[in-house]
């Protein structure tokens, strides 16, 4: 017969062949090897990975059960809960992998795991996890199972040290529940400690009975293949269960009976009491070789003689020496005189969401057998791949364009939290397990903190499961405001707290208010601050009952963080305060640190109360010399940098922005890093230092850009900050193109009146205002002190700002008056944040005295200038005055006729401001002119027609057409007046007079003077 | 359009079908189900009731064959020969570019995978001379999916074949599939052992009489189920399993032994090679087998 095509093959395989042409393939089946070939790539499973293929998502029925949310992931399969709506409850599903059945006839396997299911349905007992049903979907099969919430045994154990009595008390319940399993028949014959989980209300439950029987593969790679073969139903002598754990009989590829359980048990035990595995081994034959031989290590801790003989019997290679049976064993356990007297009360238990057992394979078996090096199955269902992907799910639902970047963000902190966790849970444990330094208390205290912070962690990750616009939003600052683990590390710090009250009732209620708080927390890093606040307010009157100090203090600063989020800055003050004390009472440092750092960050900037911000900071800052706590560290300073930048002490906040934009950078937090790098670039324009601060703007614009799309508020905020010092680099075409870009973006991002749209709009005015397009630049100075008005209160310093730059619009129109009134207000309000003797008052002042000039009242302009001239004097002998400094300087001096100290501070302020401003800065341009002023006045005809001229250049190529030009020009016509080029004089005239038209009412004396020049012109 | 299914399955066929209410429910909701696939991928509605009814005709049991209809890919199927863009883009990503996989096992070279997958493509969606394109002879039991696989994995061999590269050597189909760096196992081997490993199987193959070879082949190289084989050599599939264990741990024995000759090996040496050689003997025998001898 001739090859079948595919299509015949396919019938074939279905058994849609009429019988005669079913024989023939068949017959031509057995000589023919590429149809063999093509008949086993037909029915091969498909290769995808069993993640693309068996993962079920929310909502997913399989058979009648409907998924909830996934619960972990083990060797055997994938466990999801799900709800069963005929009995109304929920259940536990796990979906076996379809690798462990790849090769495996799926009826079969399905038969003989409803042959264990019904088994186990015989069984009810109280330490025994109840199979409910087994199904099949789309060739996979599934176990309906009892959801059980808790851990299991093995992370329990790896939790912190447990005492002999509570290891005892958890292994004598898994005794019972394997002891009534062996009375019906039914073997576990994979026993270990992820196959026991602690429920949460303390109850110890054995898991997966016969499971890795049921559906061990036919696989004929499987170690050790020796021994029995063909029983019914173990189709080779595949090795069951896990081989750290497996008896000896088992070892050797026998099935093994509950003596093998015992054994297994036995393993278990020793390991959770010595903290170490019994036999030293590290292949499946060595430890073959140890457990026939019975050398078993030295117990490490001091056992009862009863316990560590009972223990070795049930170690015994010979099942016919352990001991008659799993009951006997158990009741010796339970029999344990102390065990009933210390410990009645349930098993304190993590809250891990898991279900799992994790098959070992052999390769991973070694390193997963060392101690302290699986941390990571803590965060199992709290920060792991399906969890991550929940997330991600959750984010792109709200159709928020922000979503996919702020995700990114969310993922990367808590990628980098989660990472930390594990590394410090390993290293503590090391510490105290592997390289004795540490004290099993201070473990002990380590732990718990780490598990607070588990718990946090566990709170967000459900919280942002929940995302919703605002979750989106807060996202891109989660992983700055989350808050690092290196209090957890402080050991000095964790010793020295008060430790928790003795009263069981009251250590329960404490650890209920934390997990609230840390609710709390999380909703309000997902940007739901009302449930926070509720939240908080709860915990805070429970907390206070609880009467003990530190929690008291966690609650009130975690209150006072919200108040002062919320706006409520005297509650702010207050809810700090308060928490200070309580952790000052109750030793939380830590905790007293951050609440001293918030009092000062809300006393400085929101109440105005720079000495109590600055006392409170200094305490805080006292307190932190005692603690090794970085993360702290940092959050003080950039209060310290805040505080500061807002007393105008920018040379001082300088180098600690700098050192957080390193932090941020080495801890690869991108949001923190643009930010810091945003604050760095607003902090540099305040020194006047535009080109450096455009250096750092182009920085952090790129980088928000990439971390949250091109398009988005932050991204438009960031452009404005870039924006601002093009402008005042004089680059005003590019600087208008980016306030455009960032006014449209948050129009379409707030569509409604922002302060943001505002801030954009009055930028774009002072710039419409150079370009002379005068009625354009004061509508939009208008429209943004309007918007503002209607979002601010009107003692805002924002507000001032927007109405000073519509006043100073107006001035440049004619209406000098009100713009005077204005600034003299925006010099006292600087006065009192900066100090009466802060450089920026001289500035101002300087302002004031220019403005006097143009009014035309020189004795006030005068004053105004000595005064101005004495306020930038200090930073001027210094050497440390920018180039704006040194041009108000030279300005004031030369007005007041000291022209030599003038001519020599404009030269150092042309020098300063080409370096720090660029040379088409407008400052720059002033400075020309002042200069060609200057020599001009001294009759150094041809030194004065340089700079004019290069300051005309650079105006004209900015396209300026604001007051500046023509005054220039002005000046420039008079110069080459007198070096005699008199046509091209009265040229440059009669241009700056037709310039000087929508000035004029700003500028009558230069009016007056360029009319007297041109009448000498012919 | 269930009247045109009615039509194209036959006369005996259809009364049986308007006899069972039950399937001719399940018949409309397949043709729903093609109609929903979206105007650039759906094939013609009266064309693909035609083509259900006809691939039906085709088999001995209708009832079976609508159990075991796999309607969305017959309906993509006859989308492609119609040309309908949707359906060739899922034809692509969903089918010929899972092809990898499968053909590696016979020859893992990108070059060569890549040229069997362009031929499968033509050879499935050209028209032949005297009819429609060959995508059309999928029936629509089983997986579209599983029936490209088979017909490229033909394809494969018949190429190979044409270029008279059927007969490669044993240690180059063993340099191929024996051993690959990457298992944490094999890693620790170093080139002259693993050279030592893919001979010494090699040559343990060869010890092995005739019914031995054939289940270890049937396993490892077809890839055949045990309940394939079973069907085939018409054996129950615990004696079959019997007898596969039995070959396997004689051909892992024999190569133990021949290994610890060779290379003079500490037992616990010789185990933890063993173990890298088990973890990959799946693979190592496809190799060894994989050419006629």
């Amino acid at each position: 017969m001739n090859c079948p095509d595919e299509g015949s093959l396919s019938l074939y395989v279905a058994g849609l062949l009429a019988a005669a042409e079913h024989e023939a393939l068949r017959a031509h089946l057995r000589d023919c090897s590429e149809c063999r070939a093509a008949l086993g790539a037909l029915e091969a499973p498909d290769d995808e990975p069993p993640e693309a293929r068996g993962a079920l998502v929310p909502g997913d029925r399989v058979g009648r059960f409907v998924v909830l949310y996934p619960v972990g992931e083990g060797g055997m399969g994938r466990v999801y809960a799900a709800y069963d709506p005929e009995l109304d409850r929920n259940v536990a599903l796990k979906v076996l992998h379809a690798r462990q059945l790849r090769r495996l006839d799926l009826p079969q396997a399905k038969a003989r795991l409803e042959r264990e299911a019904r088994a186990m349905a015989r069984l009810s007992h109280p330490h025994v996890a109840s199979i409910h049903d087994v199904g099949e979907r789309d060739g996979q099969l599934f176990l309906v199972m009892e959801l059980l919430e808790g851990g299991t045994l093995r992370q329990w154990l790896r939790e912190r040290p447990r005492s002999r009595q509570e290891v005892l008390t958890a292994f004598a319940q898994a005794a019972e529940g394997l002891a009534a399993a062996h009375a019906v028949g039914i073997v576990h014959r994979d026993f270990k400690p992820d196959n026991v989980v602690l429920t949460r209300d303390g109850q110890v439950r054995v898991t997966d009975f016969g499971l890795a029987h049921a559906v061990a593969s036919p696989q004929v790679g499987a170690p050790v293949p020796k021994g029995t073969l063909g029983e019914p139903l173990t189709v080779s002598g595949a090795l069951l269960g896990t081989p750290a754990y497996s008896a000896p009989e088992q070892l050797r590829g026998e099935r093994g009976d509950a003596r093998a359980d015992q054994f297994s048990f036995c393993v278990a035990l020793y390991e959770a009491l010595n903290g170490q595995h019994p036999f030293q081994a590290t292949t499946p034959e060595e430890l073959l070789a140890r457990v026939e031989a019975g050398t078993i290590r030295s117990e490490t801790t001091r056992l009862p003689g009863w316990l560590r003989a009972a223990v070795r019997r049930g170690l015994s290679a010979s099942p016919v020496s352990r001991f008659g049976s799993m009951a006997e064993l158990g009741r010796l356990l339970s029999r344990d005189p102390h065990r009933w007297k210390k410990r009645a009360a349930a098993l304190a238990v993590g809250v891990l969401l898991s279900v799992m057992a994790v098959h070992q394979s052999v390769a991973t078996w070694r390193q997963r057998n060392e101690l302290c090096r699986d941390s990571a199955r803590h965060l199992a269902g709290i920060w792991d791949a399906r969890s991550r992907e929940a997330v991600h799910r959750a984010f792109l639902a709200t159709g928020s364009p922000a979503a996919p970047y702020s995700f990114q963000a969310v993922a990367t902190a808590l990628d980098r939290f989660a990472q930390d966790w594990v590394a410090q849970h390993e290293e503590s444990c090391a510490a105290t397990r592997l390289r004795g330094e540490q004290s099993d208390q201070m473990l002990e205290l380590r732990m718990a903190c780490l598990e607070r912070r588990r718990k946090d962690l566990e709170a967000l990750s459900a919280a942002l499961q929940r995302a919703e616009a605002t979750t989106v939003e807060e996202g891109f600052q989660l992983g700055a405001s989350l808050g690092g683990l290196s209090r957890c590390a402080d050991t000095r710090a964790l010793r020295e707290a008060v430790p928790l009250p003795d009263d069981p009732a009251v250590q329960a209620e404490v650890q209920a208010v934390r997990a609230e708080l840390s609710r709390s927390q999380a909703e309000a890093l997902a940007g739901r601050r009302l449930e926070a606040m509720k939240l908080a307010v709860a915990s805070r009157e429970r907390a206070l009952r609880t009467r003990y100090r530190p929690l008291e203090a966690e609650a009130l600063l975690a209150m006072g963080r919200l108040q002062h989020r919320e706006g409520a800055f005297e509650e702010a003050r207050r809810s700090l305060t308060q928490a200070a004390l309580s952790a000052e009472a109750g030793r939380s440092f830590a905790v007293l640190v951050q609440s001293l750092s918030a009092l000062a960050w809300v006393q400085s900037t929101r109440l105005a109360a720079p000495e109590e911000a600055f006392h409170h900071l200094q305490r805080a800052e006292a307190v932190l010399e005692q603690l090794q706590d970085p993360d702290l560290a940092a959050d003080v300073k950039a209060t310290r940098a805040e505080l500061l930048e807002a007393q105008g002490r920018f040379d001082e906040a300088e180098p600690l922005l700098a050192e957080l934009v390193d932090r941020a950078g080495a801890r690869a937090d991108t949001w923190e890093w643009a930010q810091m790098r945003m604050r760095q670039g607003v902090l540099l324009m305040k020194q006047g230092r535009p080109m450096d601060a455009r250096r750092i703007h182009e920085e952090a614009t790129a980088r928000y850009e990439k971390l949250r799309g091109p398009s988005d508020w932050e991204v438009a905020t960031a452009l404005l900050n870039l924006g601002a010092t093009l402008y005042e680099q004089g680059e005003l075409t590019r600087a208008e193109e980016l306030f455009q870009r960032a006014l449209r973006t948050y129009q379409s991002f707030f569509g409604k009146p922002a302060l943001d749209t505002a801030l954009t709009l009055t930028n774009l005015a002072l710039l419409y205002s150079e370009w002379g397009r005068s009625r354009e630049a004061l509508q939009a100075a208008e429209e943004a002190v309007a918007m503002a008005r209607q979002l601010l209160t009107p003692d805002h310093p924002y507000l001032g700002m927007l109405e000073g730059n519509r006043l100073t619009i107006l001035g440049e129109m004619g209406d000098r008056t009100l713009e005077l009134e204005y600034s003299r207000r925006q010099m006292a309000q600087r006065e009192r944040d900066y100090g009466a003797d802060h450089a920026e008052v001289g500035l101002d002042l300087h302002s004031i005295g220019v403005l006097l000039r143009e009014l035309g009242r020189p004795a006030e302009a005068r004053e105004a200038h000595r005064r101005a001239r004495l306020l930038l004097a200090p930073r001027l002998e210094a050497g440390k005055s920018s180039g704006e400094e040194l041009l108000a300087t030279a300005d004031a001096e030369w007005f007041l006729g000291e022209t030599v100290d003038a001519r020599r501070h404009a030269e150092a302020a042309l020098k300063t401001l080409e370096r720090a401003y660029g040379p088409r800065a407008l400052p720059r341009v002033d400075a020309l002119h002042l200069m060609g002023r200057m020599h001009l006045a001294r009759g150094e005809l041809a030194q004065s027609l340089l700079p004019l001229q290069e300051a005309l250049k650079v105006l004209t190529e900015q396209s300026i057409t604001s007051a500046r030009t023509p005054l220039v020009r002005a000046t420039l016509a008079q110069a080459l007046h007198e070096t005699g080029a008199a046509r091209e004089a009265c040229a440059q005239a009669r241009i700056a007079r037709a310039e000087l038209v929508p000035w004029a009412r700003a500028h009558p004396r230069e009016q007056a003077e360029l009319a007297a020049f041109l009448s000498r012109c012919q | 359009m269930l009247e045109v299914l009615l039509l194209a399955v036959g006369a005996p066929s259809a009364e049986l079908l308007r006899g069972r209410p039950e399937l001719l429910e399940r018949l409309s909701s397949a043709l729903d189900e093609a109609g929903a696939l979206g105007e650039d991928t759906a094939p013609g509605s009266t064309a693909f009731a035609r083509h259900v009814g006809e691939q039906l005709g085709r088999t001995a049991d209708v009832a079976r064959a609508i159990e075991l209809l796999h309607a969305r890919d017959l309906a993509m199927a006859l989308a492609c020969v119609e040309g309908k863009p949707g359906a060739l883009a899922w034809m692509e990503t969903s089918i010929f570019a899972k092809l990898g996989a499968p053909l590696a096992r016979v020859d893992a070279s990108p070059a060569f995978v890549a040229e069997v997958v362009q031929h499968v493509r033509t050879w499935l969606l050209l028209p032949r001379e005297d009819g429609p394109p060959r995508l059309m002879d999928y029936s629509g039991m089983g997986p579209l999916r599983s029936w490209v696989r088979a017909t490229a994995v033909r394809a494969a061999l018949r190429m190979r074949k044409a270029k008279g590269q059927e007969e490669p050597t044993e240690s180059e189909v063993l340099a191929r599939h024996a051993l690959p760096d990457v298992t944490p196992e094999a890693m620790y081997l170093r080139a002259d052992v693993r050279q030592h490993v893919r001979e010494a199987l090699a040559q343990v193959v060869r010890t092995l009489d005739t019914e031995e070879q054939e289940v270890l082949r049937l396993f490892f190289v077809d890839q055949l189920s045990l309940t394939r084989m079973g069907e085939l050599l018409g054996l129950h599939k615990s004696t079959l399993s019997r007898r596969l264990s039995a070959a396997h741990s004689l051909l892992e024995k024999r190569t133990r032994k021949l290994l610890a000759d060779r290379l003079a090996l500490s037992t616990p040496e010789l185990e933890s090679l063993m173990r890298a050689v088990r973890s990959q003997l799946d693979l190592s025998l496809s190799g060894v087998f994989g050419a006629p001898r």
